[in-house]
């Protein structure tokens, strides 16, 4: 099927890689421009300057919140791993009671509001403590963004075909030592894969951190973007520096590993 | 395969921390909202008033308001991302040169966070050197600059459209992940019958792809009610109360007038229509698997 596309299609396709890019290209180049230049017209920097990434690396606190995110998002994508994969193999591949209306569970805690549960777990936090610490924030996102790591996995366990793990089983393999020996060699990119899709949600998560952290302690990258303006008035030149530093990382994986992220996150869409 | 207990005992740990965070939470929040809880005076009697908090709510203007503006940033962020989801999904299911630029440009406002989105954007819509702004004027379009977040009609298309931006990437993948699963024999031999592609597209593809359609839709409806980040940092609200969605006013509630009782009224009323939304959904799609 190789037929022409026509100028309609690629009119489609120069607006809405336009429309796609231009939001993040436009805070790149604002992000090496003076202040007097971000209020004057002009697209492309002049002087190009690197004052703002400077001020903002070495004046403010970003990179302590750099680090908080950086801890909290690692521990949070390891440990949703530790409890999604095997949870997703069950659903995968064994077969037991209930198993729809579980799988359904999980797929509905992954989209469900968090402001409405958030005011009992502030108190729990609170009482005991841990209010602005890396915990309160590890503890909520554990509990959301395993469902979507199980459901996302589920999806792909699903594509692997079970013939190889039958027949290990069958020469009287165990099964811990099948799943240890043979099926997570096999699912290494997959679970690579959605390790990096849990560790982008936790490092783009909003609410929780907002109303979880009280300082610099324990406050991550967005709430500090989200509150760049307060502390440093209307510095568009900083801000936008840092929502640079912020998010190249994440824009720079997922665009080496567009494929993969792309089919991680349709896989579970796949097959309900 | 069939173990007895295998699968259980291999979802303990997930469905352990849902109940401790998710359903017990839940419950809590259901006895808040029977109480008098003011977060700024913990020490008082937390007293049980029956269904005052309910009663005042639904006479309170702003909480009315709220659910209105939640229906028109949903409906109008949902109609939106629909109609560009479809059209860049049947974009990137063909295969062409620059592919991977195209798939790469679609990730991109996924993998940023909401919170950059929503600066990068009220960046560009600020009334005095933003360049939307700056291109309407550029090219003779408006004599005046327009005050894009501080008139109220004006400052919902923007959140609205900033949303769109942020959130159409995961509809269209899950619209895409549906176009993969459609055989092309089915279109081959509809053109042998002579279908023209709009025929193909209405009768075939849409039919197909309907229940990941179905899907997506009820997961950026939630998303958008879901992220107040955009709301919360281009308008906060504002102005006056014209971009105010439910669950941004409930996070003002709790957190900002500290009043855990009536919060958390708002928050129960809040689960049931979103129990009620899942539960059509799931409805429909039992219905779809029995057609």
């Amino acid at each position: 099927m190789n037929r022409k596309l026509g100028p309609l299609f690629w009119i489609f396709f120069i607006l809405i890689v336009l429309v796609n890019l231009v939001p993040y290209v436009w805070t790149v180049l604002t992000s090496f421009k003076s202040q007097n230049q971000i209020f004057d017209a002009g697209i492309f920097p002049d002087p190009f300057i690197i004052d703002n990434y400077v001020q903002v690396i070495l004046e403010s606190g970003f990179l302590s919140n750099i680090w908080n995110s950086f801890v909290v998002s690692g521990v949070t994508s390891i440990v949703c791993l530790l409890i999604g994969v095997p949870a997703a193999y069950s659903f995968a591949r064994l077969c037991f009671r209930f198993r729809n209306p579980l799988f359904m569970l999980v797929l509905f805690i992954t989209i469900f509001p968090g402001i409405f549960i958030i005011s009992p777990l502030f108190d729990f936090l609170r009482s005991i403590g841990a209010i602005d610490t890396y915990f309160a924030l590890i503890l909520p996102y554990v509990a959301y963004f395993t469902p979507l790591v199980v459901w996302i996995l589920t999806g792909f366990f699903r594509t692997i075909h079970p013939s190889i793990e039958e027949v290990a089983i069958m020469d009287g393999c165990g099964v811990f030592r099948m799943i240890v020996k043979i099926f997570l060699p096999l699912s290494i990119p997959s679970i690579l894969t959605v390790g990096i899709i849990a560790f982008t949600l936790a490092w783009n998560e909003f609410l929780f951190a907002l109303i979880f952290t009280s300082s610099e302690s324990a406050r991550t990258v967005p709430v500090a973007i989200s509150q760049f303006q307060g502390v440093h008035s209307l510095d568009w030149g900083q801000m936008t520096a840092a929502a640079v530093i912020a998010t190249i990382p994440i824009v720079l994986i997922s665009v080496v590993l567009q494929r993969y992220i792309i089919s991680g996150l349709t896989a579970g869409a796949v097959k309900e | 395969m069939r173990y007895k207990y295998l699968p259980y005992v291999l979802l303990i740990p997930m469905f352990v921390m849902i109940i401790v965070i998710v359903f017990i939470p839940l419950l809590t929040t259901l006895t808040y909202s029977f109480q008098s809880y003011q977060l700024s005076d913990p020490n008082a009697d937390r007293g049980f008033v029956g269904l005052e908090n309910y009663i005042s709510l639904f006479q309170s203007e702003r909480f009315r308001s709220s659910i209105v503006t939640s229906l028109i940033y949903i409906l109008g962020s949902v109609g939106g991302m629909l109609i560009l989801a479809l059209i860049t999904s049947q974009l990137a299911n063909q295969s062409f040169k620059g592919r991977s630029l195209f798939r790469a440009s679609i990730l991109l406002p996924w993998a940023v966070a909401p919170v950059v989105a929503a600066q990068a954007w009220k960046f560009m819509y600020d009334a005095d050197f933003g360049i939307i702004n700056q291109v309407l004027s550029g090219i003779g379009l408006i004599e005046r600059n327009i005050p894009w977040l501080v008139s109220d009609n004006l400052a919902m298309l923007s959140v609205v459209t900033t949303n769109i931006w942020k959130t159409t990437p995961l509809l269209t993948l899950i619209v895409i992940s549906g176009l993969q699963t459609i055989s092309k024999d089915l279109y081959e031999s509809a053109d042998m019958d002579g279908s023209n592609a709009w025929q193909k597209y209405f009768h075939i593809t849409l039919p197909l792809i309907k229940p990941f359609i179905m899907l997506g839709l009820i997961f950026t409806t939630l998303q958008t009610i879901n992220v107040i980040d955009i709301v919360y940092v281009m308008t906060g609200g504002g102005p006056g109360e014209a971009t105010e969605i439910f669950t941004l006013y409930n996070y003002k509630v709790f957190f900002q007038y500290l009043d855990f009782g009536l919060g958390g009224a708002m928050a129960v009323i809040g689960v049931i229509v979103v129990g009620i939304l899942i539960a059509f959904y799931v409805r429909g799609m039992s219905k779809n698997m029995d057609a």
